[in-house]
Parts: C-alpha cells; sequence; structure tokens
C-alpha cells in the first residue's frame, strides 16, 4: 500500500512509517472514580466476552507515506476516513499505537482558528499567546507583528478584548497569526471558510505565497476545488487505511469513482423533503432523467445526452403553461434556468396528462452533484401551478471530459494563429 | 514575506517513544517566551474584570488576617504574641500553596481547547499557574515586611532562610500539581476531592495555631514514644514548610523574635519534597501523550 510521493534527493519532512491509532471506545474507560469501581466489580463477567478489541476503532491502520520538503499535499476521504487523526498524528497531537512518525522542522497547525484564544485578553495580547504557543520567541513575533495586524484588517479593534470580536474576526486573527509564524509545514484542515468571499481568497494567495516560499503545506478539504488549487499531490483515507497517493488529479478522480460506486442506484433521487408551491392548477407527477438509449439515470458524464422528462396532470384546461427547469450545483450556484416559452414551445390549450422533455445534447456540467429545480407556472408568468424547488439532484460522474476547472464545459474550441504567419505559405 | 525558518528540529516519535531529559529541556527552553505568555495570561485574566485587579492579591490575606485574629481573639484568648503576624506569616506561604494546588489541578483540562489543536511542552501549564501563583506570593509578602516592622518584629538575618524555604514549597507544590493535573484528565473528581482534602490539611498545617500548644515534648501510643510534633512534620511537609517560615520570621513559642532553624530539618523537607516532585514529574510524562485524545 505505501505508495511514495515524487522523491527527490533530499530527506522527506513528513514521514510516516506504518503508522496505526486505535482510540478505545469511551465505556471502557471510565471518567471517574465511581465508574472506576463499578466497572472494577463489573470486571469478571466483562473478562469473560473478551471485548477489548471488538470495542476499539482503528482511526487509523497501517498508513505510511512521504512528503517532501516544499510539496503540497491533501489528504482526502469521507466524514470519518481517519483524516483529522492523520492530521493530529503529524501535528504530534496524538501518539501512534504502531509505527513511526518523523516529522521535521516546526508545525503550525489551522486545527482551529485561534484555538488558546483568552476570551478576556485583547487582541494584540493573544497575538503575542498564540505565536509563542506555536513556537515563537518574542523578537520573532515583535518583527512580525505588524502584518499579522495588518493582514486581519483588524487594526482599530487590536486592543480591544477578543471576547467582544464577532466570530469572523476572531477567525482572521487567528489565521493570520497561523500563516505569519513561519512554520516549516503549514497543517490546514478545511478553514478555508474564514469570513467573507474577499477574506478567503486573500488567505488562499497568502497560501500560495508560502508554498512558494518553500513551506510544506497539508491540507484536508472535501472542496476537490481547493485541492486541485492548492495541492501538487493527494492522500485518500478510507475507514483508516490508505486507499490511494499520487498526483492530485489521478487520486482524486479514483476518489470521486469511488464515491460513484458506494452510491445506490435509484431513479430520479428525489430529495426527501423540498418546498413545494402553486396554485395545484397543474401538478409536476414526476420528473426522469433519460439517456441516449431511453434508459432512466441519475448519473450522466459531461458531454453525454440527458433528456429532462417532467410529467404533468393538468386538472382544469391550461393556456399555454410554461415549464421551466433550474440547474444548480450542490454548492448552490445557479448555473442555468431554461424554461418553455423562452424555448417556443407552444402548447396551446393543455388538458389532461402528459409530459414534455428538456433534450441536452452534449452535457456541459463538470463531475459533481446537481440539484433540479422543476416548475409550471402561469403563461403570464404570475403564478406558479406548481413549484418543486430543488427537489431532484443527479450527479455527473468523471470521465467525460478532461476539463476540470468550474463548473461547465463550454461548447468550444481553441485556435492558434502567430503573429507573422509566413511560414504557412511554404 | 518570510519564508521558512531553517529546520532546526526532528522530532521522530512512535508507540514507545520514551522521555529523554535532554530533548526535553532544550525544547522548553525553545518555548520559554511561551512560559512567559502563560503566567502573564494567568494573571492578568484573574484580574481583569476586578476593580482593584492586583490590589486583591494583598488585601485577600489582609482580609483573613482580620477575619482570624477577631475569631481567635474571641474564641480562645490564649497568649500567643503579636498574633496577626503569626497568623500572616504562615497565611500566605498556605496561600500560595492551596492556590497553585486548587488552579494548578486544572491546569490541563482548562486548557483542552490548546492541548487537542496544538503541540508544545505540555508541563507548561501546570508550571505557568504555579509561577503565576508565586508572582501573587511576592506581593503578598511585602504586606508580610510590612507588618514585621509594624509590630516591632522587623527583618533580621534570618530572613536568608525565606529563599531556601520557599524553594522547598515549590518544588513539593510541582510536585503535587504534576499528579492532580494529569490524573483529573481522567477522573474529573479530583476537583471535588481535592476542595475537602485541602480543607482538612489547612486544620492539620499550623497555620492559626502552632503544634506546641497541643502536644507535649513526648507522647505514647501503642507502647511507642515519640515527638507528636516532629511525626506530624514528617507526615506532612506543608507543617514544616509553615513552621519553617514562622520560625525565620516570627519565631518560635519560647522565643522573642525570629530565631534560626535547624538546617537539618528543612533539609529532610527538600528530600521529601524532591521524591514527590520526581514521582509526580514521571506520572505527568507517562501520561501526557494520552491529553490530546482524553480532553
Amino acid at each position: 500500500m505505501l505508495t511514495k510521493i515524487t522523491p527527490e534527493d533530499t530527506l522527506p519532512i513528513i514521514r510516516l512509517e506504518n503508522v496505526s491509532k486505535r482510540f478505545a471506545f469511551s465505556e471502557e474507560q471510565p471518567n471517574s472514580f465511581m465508574e472506576l469501581v463499578i466497572s472494577r466489580l463489573a470486571k469478571p463477567q466483562k473478562a469473560a466476552t473478551n471485548t477489548t478489541h471488538e470495542h476499539s476503532l482503528w482511526a487509523v491502520h497501517d498508513v505510511s507515506f512521504a512528503v517532501w520538503p516544499g510539496q503540497s499535499i491533501g489528504i482526502i476521504g469521507r466524514n470519518g476516513s481517519g483524516k483529522s487523526t492523520l492530521m493530529k498524528l503529524i501535528a504530534r497531537i496524538l501518539r501512534p499505537n504502531e509505527g513511526r512518525i518523523t516529522v521535521r522542522g516546526r508545525v503550525s497547525a489551522l486545527l482551529e482558528l485561534g484555538a488558546g484564544f483568552h476570551p478576556d485578553l485583547t487582541g494584540r495580547e493573544n497575538i503575542y499567546l498564540n505565536a509563542s504557543v506555536l513556537g515563537l520567541q518574542k523578537a520573532d513575533i515583535e518583527r512580525h507583528f505588524d502584518s499579522v495586524v495588518s493582514f486581519s484588517e483588524l487594526d482599530s479593534f487590536i486592543d480591544m478584548p477578543v471576547k467582544h470580536y464577532s466570530s469572523g474576526m476572531y477567525m482572521r486573527l487567528g489565521f493570520s497569526v497561523a500563516v505569519h509564524v513561519s512554520p516549516n509545514i503549514l497543517i490546514i484542515d478545511e478553514i478555508l471558510a474564514v469570513g467573507d468571499q474577499k477574506f478567503q481568497e486573500k488567505c488562499i494567495s497568502r497560501i500560495y505565497d508560502m508554498q512558494q516560499s518553500g513551506v510544506t503545506i497539508v491540507l484536508v478539504s472535501h472542496s476537490a476545488d481547493m485541492l486541485r488549487r492548492l495541492c501538487s499531490h493527494l492522500i485518500w483515507m478510507e475507514s483508516g487505511r490508505l486507499m490511494a497517493a499520487g498526483p492530485t488529479e489521478e487520486v482524486l478522480q479514483k476518489y470521486l469513482e469511488f464515491l460513484y460506486d458506494q452510491e445506490p442506484r435509484k431513479a430520479i433521487e428525489q430529495t426527501s423533503s423540498f418546498e413545494r408551491w402553486g396554485t395545484g392548477d397543474m401538478e409536476i407527477t414526476g420528473v426522469r432523467l433519460i439517456d441516449s438509449t431511453g434508459q432512466e439515470r441519475t448519473s450522466f458524464k459531461t458531454n453525454e445526452l440527458m433528456i429532462v422528462e417532467m410529467a404533468y396532470q393538468a386538472h382544469r384546461p391550461i393556456t399555454e403553461p410554461e415549464f421551466g427547469l433550474a440547474i444548480f450545483h450542490q454548492n448552490g450556484t445557479h448555473i442555468t434556468g431554461p424554461n418553455s416559452r423562452v424555448g417556443r414551445l407552444k402548447t396551446g390549450i393543455v388538458t389532461g396528462s402528459g409530459v414534455v422533455r428538456y433534450h441536452i445534447e452534449r452535457l456541459p456540467l463538470l463531475p459533481g452533484r446537481y440539484r433540479l429545480t422543476a416548475a409550471i407556472h402561469d403563461s403570464r408568468y404570475l403564478m406558479a401551478h406548481d413549484y418543486h424547488k430543488e427537489a431532484y439532484s443527479f450527479e455527473v460522474a468523471p470521465g467525460g471530459t478532461q476539463e476540470t476547472h468550474g463548473l461547465i464545459e463550454l461548447p468550444a474550441h481553441w485556435e492558434w494563429q502567430p503573429a507573422h504567419s509566413t511560414q504557412s505559405e511554404a | 514575506m518570510s519564508g521558512p525558518l531553517p529546520i532546526v528540529e526532528t522530532y521522530t516519535y512512535d508507540a514507545n517513544t520514551r522521555w529523554h531529559w535532554r530533548t526535553r529541556l532544550r525544547e522548553l527552553w525553545l518555548y520559554r517566551y511561551l512560559l512567559y505568555n502563560l503566567v502573564m495570561r494567568d494573571l492578568k485574566a484573574r484580574y481583569k474584570n476586578s476593580l482593584l485587579g492586583i490590589l486583591w492579591s494583598l488585601l485577600n490575606p489582609l482580609g483573613l488576617m482580620l477575619v482570624f485574629t477577631v475569631v481567635f481573639s474571641v474564641l480562645r484568648p490564649d497568649n500567643i504574641r503579636q498574633f496577626p503576624v503569626f497568623l500572616l506569616v504562615a497565611l500566605i506561604p498556605w496561600r500560595l500553596f492551596a492556590g497553585a494546588l486548587a488552579s494548578g489541578s486544572e491546569a490541563i483540562i482548562n486548557n483542552s481547547s490548546l492541548i487537542k489543536k496544538v503541540y508544545f511542552p505540555r508541563e507548561l501549564l501546570p508550571v505557568s499557574v504555579l509561577l503565576s501563583h508565586l508572582v501573587n506570593f511576592f506581593f503578598g509578602f511585602i504586606v508580610l515586611v510590612a507588618f514585621l516592622y509594624a509590630f516591632g518584629l522587623g527583618l533580621t538575618r534570618y530572613v536568608f532562610w525565606v529563599p531556601v524555604i520557599l524553594l522547598t514549597q515549590m518544588i513539593f507544590t510541582l510536585g503535587l500539581v504534576f499528579v492532580l493535573s494529569s490524573v483529573a484528565v481522567f477522573y474529573r473528581d479530583v476537583q471535588m476531592i481535592l476542595d475537602v482534602v485541602l480543607q482538612a490539611w489547612f486544620f492539620l498545617t499550623p497555620v492559626f495555631y502552632s503544634f506546641e500548644t497541643f502536644f507535649g515534648p513526648t507522647a505514647t501510643l501503642f507502647g511507642i514514644t515519640f515527638d507528636p510534633t516532629r511525626v506530624m512534620r514528617w507526615v506532612n511537609p506543608m507543617a514544616a514548610i509553615i513552621d519553617s517560615y514562622r520560625t525565620v520570621l516570627w519565631g518560635t513559642q519560647g522565643s522573642l523574635g525570629p530565631t534560626s532553624m535547624d538546617p537539618s530539618f528543612l533539609l529532610r523537607t527538600l528530600i521529601q519534597s524532591l521524591i514527590i516532585l520526581f514521582v509526580g514529574y514521571a506520572i505527568f510524562v507517562r501520561t501526557e501523550h494520552l491529553f490530546g485524545e482524553k480532553l
């Protein structure tokens, strides 16, 4: 299972050799003397069932990998796969039960922003405290102090006790300290939810700068986008084991395919509860996604044919109903919102039941999860007959395209024309 | 923009990683500024929301002294000379001990957010609590000196014993704080028990009385004749420590003022304290790798 990541001539900065970490479940460990006494009294029965090993959980099992100085690696995996435990092992907060960990240099761990801030102390005092927790001396902190403050944009609040800070200000200060302590290794655990979009971008660009200057970065994230932007290599954890390690795109593809395989196959997924409103004069009775062979699917690949089929039931004659769809990325981005009026679908007066289909010849969506809204409106667009807000979801599985950035692949092509194209004559 | 510092430290650890005094000392040295900041945090946080701030470390022992003086002059009007000084000389070191023990036992569990997120030498937490109480002690000591002069006792050359006694007390207290702070991670009842124990301990230590008023020179129990004062001091190092302060600053029952102390007496207590520190630190070091997961 040991997969080496681009060996270079230097020594690895982080090295894990067959590392395992086991957590005992709390029932085994008394938390007070009373429980201790009770557990001792109950011991005879307990020993007979010999539960000690069944009740423990391998949070990390036999994991080996190495990271070389200046590399940026990401750790991916589902919740509970052992990512955080792995981080804590590297950050020296936990000690392995088996195996060996070697870490060279100072680690700054962004496991929780502003961990150890004291609410009664001012921002200034907390900068000194927090930076010294990360191992800095007074002179170092004084040297970096101004840049910490200006980065956090808290200049006018710096002498205020942090208990009066908003949570965004708190995290900004925490992030700012952690990235200014000149670490050799920066560990980031899903932190980039810091304040507003603008500050997030600032954090990311700061991380880029640190990468450029040779800091080794270990990032845990669920965001494929973030991992692509920041990491050259990924480590994929599943149930405490290392599933794959290697270049980002390679591991990410494997991981996404794995997630896709894990998912139960269903007809179009209807979100268990969704917002629904409308007059009810005309109802959406079902929505299906159909592929080129006429099969119903919930997973498509980029550039495939996808047909969205909406079945309806009109309870009274309706003149020119307007069928509408909206597609959202899982992150909430509204990608498109086609409707039959703009699409020039003429139906006249509709009675009874039937279906309308929206043909997408080449699905431009990149791999990811998407949600679908279906609606029927009055022709003058004044009111909804039936509106299923983000009621359906589907997936675009990897494999249909090489493109990875953003949400869609445009129907476009590249062209090259040098300024002095005399050679083409020859 | 500053790049990473040159790599100065490498650490390797596994399930059998053993404590090594040289690496540990080097690491503690690297984190010396953290110790300073932790002490400052303790002091600032303690007085941040109070009107009188650090003045309380002067006012508090004075208040207690007043209470005891009034209570005892009513209840037991015996003729201990300069009773307020007799009391203060013991009360101030006792408060250092009791305060450091009570907050020191919480040193680890109260910092769980730090311990779960960042690595640093864990012993800095109990040590910093102890040092912040020591700072308070110095303020209290100023008050004590003022009282010594006010009651006409002043300071004699025997005051040079105080640093040695204080050192002994710190060693003893630190040893206990190491044990309590690490055990408290696993069993939260430590605080509850400590409350009661400290109360009992206070009465078993000659703070507002002296052993001489209770015990004769010898006593016989189960046919064995012994000096009860000696036994009490031997069993309870705090009794020995408090009596030492009193001897060199106030005197003894028989004397009229501060007097010299038997060095061998303090030496024995020092050795006892060193053993406790050694055992306490050993327990701390053996359990500290579990702090990150138990908290």
